[in-house]
Order: structure tokens, then C-alpha cells, then sequence
């Protein structure tokens, strides 16, 4: 707990510290509520641009920037109908009817609120069970970590497939093969370098995830033009006593939300859509939801701010993301020389703590900033995109760059950006890709670690935690056949006549 | 879609199977703890079993499509050809085009701020984003703005 107190005094007395702390948050609504750049892409770009800075501030910024975010996909959303993250789409479908009936200043107060609310449930949450699960991890082998991030590039590719859900895994593997170019940890043998020195060090995880996160927006968005926005004209701070009458909904979505988070590679996009969901299905107003509920806009922004605590829980206790912004986190953490899993509270003690702290000042900058974004800063949201992308590329260029002042890291960020660009259009989603690009280097090194180790493969069908991947990969492999789902739906069939 | 997936299913399955062969390759090499231990802890084991995923993954969006799509046809080949007969299509080139000539040419040759100024204003123009000299006055304003950021603030030598 001191850690967590120490570092809110540590922000709240370090000017620098604190003014980056809010510039960060403004500038994360302010990319959140843009269509067309999302909370993933703006830590990303940002990791790279501020490589060069203390671990500490570099933290504060990327996570104040990621709660703001979050938060601010929901102006567009109520303002323009259009989500500026994809965490916000739910938001739209109740928070925009609101703005029609001239309830838009309330709309953006009252999910300011349940945002907030929702970071700090999913803090309360973090600080509880991640010391917890880091102990449980404790318990892990090579073997373990072999398999649990190969089961998250997995379950991100299944759950963020929209199309086929091999089409995620294809994601998922693509970015895994990309990770193993370069030079190999056990051996030293250089593998897919083609006797190019450049290739030696590898695929840089940050060029790639810039690379993939803004090209294809920059190029989509470069035609976009955004509808006239609905004037706040109504206060924007609502009664507490109008959010309390929410309190049992926004407890149920901020655990919803969080549970959302902890499942890997999943994020904020379904923390918001199950919690909307089941606002409605609990509901007794469920006639209002689409038409301006407030339950349905409540619900909605707390699941998705939820799951921010949620996602740093296995990203800080077991290094594997529980979100896409959280997978760019876990590379800005490497940058900075952190390496998250079971083994962070011996190299870094109270790391977890001081996160926590840093999420909790987050969550009051938000509850600050965005009155001041929406009141003041609004207009930004009227700057053509056809002028924003262009300089959005330029700062892409920049912060692929400056990690390790490499034009060849600039060559890869723009390869891989015009491939995802088709892949996308394509319905491959980039999430998984990522996750593999990061948690690749990871699996190859503790799977063929654990083969030295054990000589066989037998320790990873007799160790119960192994065995429980083992079957859960299985499973998800085999849910892909309709024979085996027939097999399900026949017999829950069955029991219901 | 699925015509595009079963195009896309080709590559794939070509880039997969020339992984595949490299990784085996990678898998029978002469290195020390390789030949003590065993072939499982080489350095293509781990490439091997991703290539081998993508070659069955490949082969199994190949049968999905040809399933659901009946393979390329002459409907999908003129829909190729309306798409790249359109302007949003010569407008994305033009703007890729852009971005290319800008990283691989203008960067290193010219100096950074010039070579940002030329590329800002002309991807601007070529979707109209504003009146000329809003554009210029944008253009060199920003590129001002990041070479000063980065060049003397954060002091990183610019590409």
C-alpha cells in the first residue's frame, strides 16, 4: 500500500510529473474521441516518441493517455454517432438518442462518471487479485509460459476474429513467425536474416505495432469526412444522485469489465458490449434501451474503463496483455526494462502498487480533463481528418524512428502497415497479430527451454497447470470443427427434450 | 470476400510452405547442444510448428472459400477491374505512392524538415484537404514543429 500512496505523492508533487499526467489524459480524449485513431495507435506512437524519457514519466503519460482514450471514444459517440474507439460503439447506440433530445451535455457527464467509476473499480480489482495471481504464477515452468502465451495469441485470435476465427489465428501466427526472425536466444543461430546484418537484431515489436496500428487508419481515414456534431447546450455535470440511482448497474458492469479484461488479448471493445447487454437483460426499462437509456450508456463506459484494470492484471502478474493497448504497453514496459510476469515484484517491488497509483491519478485527471476537452477542446474534433492524417504519418515515421534512430525500422513499420492494411480489408484483425509479435520471442524461448530441461515432452501432459493449457488449446482447436460443435449442440439438444 | 480469401489462402499457403522448408533446414543443424540434447530444442522447431500451422490453416480457408465462393470466376475478375478503374482507388495509390517516395527517397537525401514539408503538402493536395496556402502554411508549420520537437527537445538525430 505505500508504494501505491507513494507514487500518487510522488505525482502530486513533481510538477513535471503532474502537468505531463494531465496534457497526457487531454491528448488521450482528444485522440480516443477522433475517429479514425484509437487508444492502441496512440500508445503506440507514443512509446516510441517517448522512449527517451524517465521510466516513471514515460509510464504516467502512456497510462494517462490509455484512460483517457477510452473515455474519449465516447464524445464522438454521443456527439457525432460515430464511436471513436471501437470501445465505444455501444455508447453510441444510447448516448447519441440522448444528444437528439437535447440531454448531450448530461450524456458526455454522466459517462465521464461511469468511466471513472469504472477505472477505479478496475483498480480496486487489480490491486487485489494480481498480487495474488503473481504469487499462483510463481508456480509456473518454462512449460507453463510456453503454453499460456500460446494460448493467448490463441483466445485473441478467436475472439477477435469477426470473420472466420481461423483468420485470427492466421493473425496470430503470422505475427509469432515474425517474432523469430534474428538472432536466437539459445543458440545464437540467425534465423531468416538472408545474411542481412539488419535483420540480425530482429523485427522491432514497436515499428511493427506502430506499422499495423496507423498506416491503415492513416489511409482510410484520408477520405473521411465527419458529420456536423450536436451542440452541448445542457450542463455537463450531473446530480450524484443521478448517477447513484446507477450504482447496481455500474458495480455489475465494472465486474463484468474487468472479468472481460483479465481474459487475454480481449479488451475493452467486448467489456463494453457484455456489460451493455446485460444492462439490458436485467433491465426493467428495457423498451428505452437504443432510444436514450441511460442505463445502456452507464453500463457501457464503465465496462469498457473496467477493463483496463482488468487487462494489466495478467499483462503485470503473467506478461500476457489482457487488451490490444495493454499488448503495446507490455512492449513500452520492455523498452523501459521491465519485463511484467511473476518476477516483477522481486526485480521491481511494488511495481504493481505504483501502476495503481499512477491509474488512480489517471482516473482523477479524466474526472478534470474531461470537462475541460469537452468544453473547450471540442472544436479539435472539427479538424478535417484529410488534414489530420497526413501529420499523424509524420509523427508515425518519427516514433518508429526514434527507438533506435534506424530508418530500417521505418521501412518495417511501413511494410507492415501496407500488408495490414490489405489484411484488414481482408477481415484479419491486428490484435492477435501483435500479440504474437510480442509473446512469439517469449513461447519459442520457454518451449524449447522446457524441452531442454525436462528431454521430453511428457512434463507438459503430467503437470496439472500444463495439462489444463494443454486441454484448453485443444479445445479451442477443436471448437473450429463442426463435427465437435454438432457433438455439443446435438446433446444440449438432447437435454433440453 | 470469400474470392479475395481464396486468393489470399494461395499466398499464404506459398509463403507458409517456403517457411516451412527453411525451418526444416533450421531444425537439422550442426550446433553443439543441438546434438547432445535432440532435434526438439533447434532453432527451427518453434518456426516449424508455426510455418506447419499456417500451411494446414491456409489449406483449410482454401476449402472454406472454394466451398463457399466456387474459386475465382469471370464476375470477380470484372469486379477487380471496376475497383481499379475507380478514383478512390487512384486516390489511395497516389497517397501510398506518397508515403513510399517520402520514406525510401526524400528521407536521407533531403533534409528532414524539407523532405516532411513536400510530403505533408502533397498528400494533403492530393485529397484536397484545404486551399493551397492553408495547406503550405499547415505544412511548414508542422514540420517545423517536429523537427524542433524532436531534433532540439528530445535531441534525436533526424533521419
Amino acid at each position: 500500500m505505500e508504494h501505491f500512496i507513494s507514487s500518487i505523492v510522488n505525482i502530486i508533487t513533481n510538477p513535471v510529473t503532474l502537468t505531463t499526467l494531465f496534457l497526457a489524459n487531454i491528448l488521450g480524449i482528444i485522440i480516443g474521441a477522433l475517429p479514425g485513431l484509437t487508444a492502441t495507435m496512440g500508445i503506440a506512437l507514443l512509446t516510441g516518441l517517448t522512449y527517451g524519457l524517465p521510466t516513471e514519466i514515460a509510464l504516467v503519460i502512456l497510462m494517462s493517455l490509455y484512460v483517457g482514450a477510452i473515455y474519449g471514444g465516447s464524445i464522438t459517440a454521443i456527439l457525432l454517432n460515430i464511436p471513436g474507439t471501437g470501445s465505444a460503439a455501444a455508447t453510441a447506440l444510447d448516448g447519441y438518442p440522448l444528444a437528439t433530445r437535447g440531454r448531450a451535455g448530461f450524456a458526455i457527464g454522466i459517462t465521464r462518471m461511469a468511466s471513472v467509476f469504472g477505472t477505479l473499480f478496475g483498480l480496486i480489482m487489480l490491486m487485489t487479485i494480481a498480487p495474488q495471481l503473481a504469487r499462483f504464477a510463481l508456480l509456473f515452468t518454462s512449460a507453463e509460459y510456453a503454453l499460456l502465451g500460446f494460448f493467448g495469441v490463441l483466445i485473441s485470435g478467436f475472439v477477435a476474429g469477426e470473420d472466420l476465427k481461423i483468420k485470427g489465428w492466421i493473425a496470430g501466427f503470422l505475427g509469432m513467425l515474425l517474432s523469430t526472425v534474428g538472432i536466437d536466444e539459445l543458440h545464437g543461430y540467425a534465423r531468416f536474416t538472408f545474411g542481412s546484418p539488419l535483420l540480425m537484431i530482429g523485427i522491432s515489436f514497436v515499428p511493427a505495432m506502430i506499422g499495423v496500428f496507423s498506416i491503415p487508419q492513416i489511409l482510410d481515414n484520408l477520405k473521411l469526412t465527419l458529420p456536423p456534431r450536436i451542440p452541448t447546450s445542457d450542463s455537463m455535470f450531473p446530480k450524484w444522485s443521478q448517477f447513484l440511482r446507477q450504482l447496481p448497474n455500474a458495480i455489475r458492469s465494472g465486474l463484468i469489465g474487468t472479468g472481460v479484461g483479465i481474459i487475454p488479448g480481449v479488451g475493452e471493445d467486448i467489456g463494453a458490449w457484455m456489460s451493455y447487454f446485460a444492462a439490458r437483460g436485467m433491465s426493467r426499462k428495457k423498451e428505452e434501451f437504443g432510444r436514450g437509456s441511460v442505463e445502456g450508456v452507464v453500463a457501457a463506459e464503465t465496462g469498457n474503463n473496467a477493463a483496463i484494470g482488468g487487462a494489466l492484471i495478467p499483462l503485470l502478474t503473467l506478461s500476457i496483455p489482457g487488451s490490444p493497448p495493454t499488448a503495446v504497453l507490455l512492449g513500452a514496459l520492455l523498452l523501459h526494462g521491465v519485463r511484467p510476469g511473476p518476477m516483477l515484484g522481486f526485480e521491481f517491488p511494488g511495481f504493481i502498487q505504483e501502476m495503481g497509483g499512477i491509474l488512480f491519478m489517471a482516473s482523477l485527471a479524466l474526472s478534470i480533463c474531461g470537462v475541460f476537452v469537452a468544453r473547450f477542446f471540442i472544436k479539435v474534433l472539427d479538424t478535417p481528418l484529410r488534414i489530420l492524417m497526413p501529420i499523424i504519418a509524420v509523427l508515425s515515421v518519427m516514433g518508429a524512428y526514434a527507438i533506435h534512430i534506424r530508418i530500417f525500422d521505418v521501412f518495417v513499420m511501413v511494410v507492415l502497415g501496407l500488408l495490414f492494411f490489405v489484411l484488414l480489408k481482408l477481415r484479419y484483425p491486428v490484435a492477435p497479430f501483435v500479440l504474437g509479435v510480442i509473446l512469439g520471442p517469449m513461447i519459442d524461448a520457454n518451449l524449447r527451454r522446457a524441452f531442454w530441461v525436462h528431454r521430453s515432452f511428457v512434463p507438459f501432459l503430467t503437470r496439472p497447470v500444463s495439462l489444463i493449457l494443454v486441454v484448453a488449446i485443444v479445445l479451442l482447436i477443436l471448437a473450429q470443427f463442426k463435427w465437435f460443435q454438432n457433438l455439443f449442440f446435438h446433446q444440449g439438444k438432447t437435454q433440453k427434450e | 470476400m470469400r474470392k479475395h480469401d481464396f486468393v489470399a489462402s494461395l499466398v499464404l499457403l506459398g509463403f507458409g510452405a517456403w517457411m516451412l522448408v527453411q525451418s526444416v533446414r533450421m531444425i537439422f543443424v550442426d550446433l553443439p547442444g543441438v546434438k547432445r540434447v535432440g532435434w526438439f530444442i533447434a532453432p527451427g522447431v518453434f518456426p516449424f510448428i508455426l510455418s506447419t500451422g499456417i500451411v494446414i490453416m491456409a489449406l483449410s480457408l482454401m476449402v472454406t472459400t472454394l466451398r463457399e465462393s466456387g474459386g475465382l470466376d469471370r464476375t470477380y475478375l470484372d469486379k477487380l477491374r471496376n475497383v481499379l478503374a475507380s478514383n478512390a482507388f487512384w486516390i489511395l495509390l497516389a497517397e501510398v505512392g506518397l508515403l513510399l517516395l517520402y520514406i525510401f527517397v526524400l528521407l536521407g537525401r533531403l533534409h528532414f524538415a524539407v523532405a516532411t514539408v513536400i510530403y505533408l503538402f502533397s498528400a494533403m493536395f492530393v485529397v484536397r484537404a484545404a486551399a493551397w496556402y492553408t495547406m503550405a502554411v499547415i505544412s511548414v508549420a508542422v514540420s517545423v514543429g517536429v523537427t524542433y520537437l524532436f531534433g532540439n527537445l528530445f535531441r534525436i538525430p533526424l533521419p
